[in-house]
């Protein structure tokens, strides 16, 4: 929907390579002291986690902007498989 | 804590002592270095309304009928102090204030010819506000790899960098990140490896460079010579070797 922004804190953990906290806000007042808070928090551990404040319209919107963050399937695996293949399409099909 | 003093001269010299002393701990006072932090924080808010005000722009350029672009998908991000610390220890010569991508919008297209129809909307509609050339990372990529073409435009005297990807373009970029991250939790992490900014061992960027050339071969239609396939093929070994990947299953 135009002009509608969802800010979405995220927090994902490098070492179980996945996201441990996910909230959502549509006032960027509070997003932003949120975000500084859970910054804080994980300051002396940014090595494991990672935390993001992403804006869009919808979480699956921040899926596809921000993939890495939510599926682990390896791109690795896919580009051997159609170099294996070597073919075009079999890549198209992969992404 | 809000902070009042947010002139540009403040936050290049909060910003210098947070590129001099990245960590609390290694500040010689420590209330300063939170008063540096709370700036940095403070002024990265700044850029929240001229990034929603960039990323409504981008999505009715998307939906315009002549365009009809509707299944992109568009996002904006405040970037993060640890990446706005490691930016200005790399560019020392850059003062925080001028940095250009604090806040930005990434817009994912499905086909090349998307993102070519966007850039060119973007160029006739706002050449006023950029703020230097655009950056065509697809017909210069980075050493290791990465493509995109980035703007940056002034909104309300705020610099918003405006990146444009297609979907391949964002899967190599997705996993550069993972890897990134997966390399920095490891137990004993080595500091001098950030692939982000191109920094890593010889075996993974070539890696990164060999895909990142497959992708665009095979999302632009290009000819995939039996020389870029050896050249991924031998990329690939050579990663599997060094530890970085495990071997994919059934080969």
């Amino acid at each position: 929907m135009p002009g509608v922004t969802v800010h979405f804190l995220l927090v994902y953990s490098h070492t179980a390579q996945k996201l441990i906290e996910q909230e959502q806000y549509t006032r960027i007042a509070e997003a932003t002291a949120a975000y500084k808070a859970a910054e804080e928090k994980y300051r002396d551990r940014s090595d494991e986690f990672e935390v993001v404040l992403v804006g869009a319209d919808s979480i699956g919107t921040v899926m596809r902007t921000h993939g890495h963050y939510f599926v682990n399937d390896s791109l690795f695996d896919k580009l051997l498989e159609a170099a294996a293949n070597s073919k075009r399409t079999d890549f198209a099909v992969a992404i | 804590m809000t902070v009042t003093n947010l002139s540009n001269n403040h936050v290049t010299k909060c910003g210098k002592l947070l590129r001099d002393f990245p960590q609390q701990h290694l500040a010689p006072d420590a209330a300063e270095w939170r008063h540096a932090i709370d700036v940095i924080t403070e002024f990265r808010s700044l850029h929240a309304a001229p990034m929603s005000s960039v990323r409504n722009g981008l999505g009715a350029m998307l939906r315009s009928k002549s365009l009809d672009l509707g299944a992109a998908a568009i996002s904006q991000r405040h970037k993060r102090v640890e990446r706005i610390v490691r930016k200005l220890q790399r560019m020392p010569q850059t003062s925080l204030h001028r940095l250009e991508d604090i806040g930005g919008c990434r817009v994912l297209l499905q086909r090349p010819e998307d993102l070519d129809a966007l850039r060119t909307r973007i160029e006739s509609r706002w050449t006023a506000d950029f703020t230097r050339e655009p950056r065509d990372y697809v017909e210069n990529p980075k050493d290791i790899g990465y493509r995109a073409v980035h703007f940056v435009v002034k909104r309300h005297g705020r610099a918003i960098e405006i990146q444009l990807r297609t979907v391949g373009q964002q899967q190599w970029a997705d996993e550069l990140e993972r890897l990134d991250g997966r390399l920095a939790s490891r137990p004993i992490p080595d500091p001098s490896i950030s692939l982000k900014d191109g920094l890593g061992p010889e075996s993974i960027r070539e890696y990164f460079a060999a895909a990142g050339a497959f992708i665009y071969h095979t999302e632009y239609g290009l000819d995939i010579t039996a020389d870029l396939l050896e050249r991924l093929r031998l990329a690939q070994d050579a990663v599997v070797d060094a530890g970085y990947y495990a071997r994919p299953k059934g080969t």
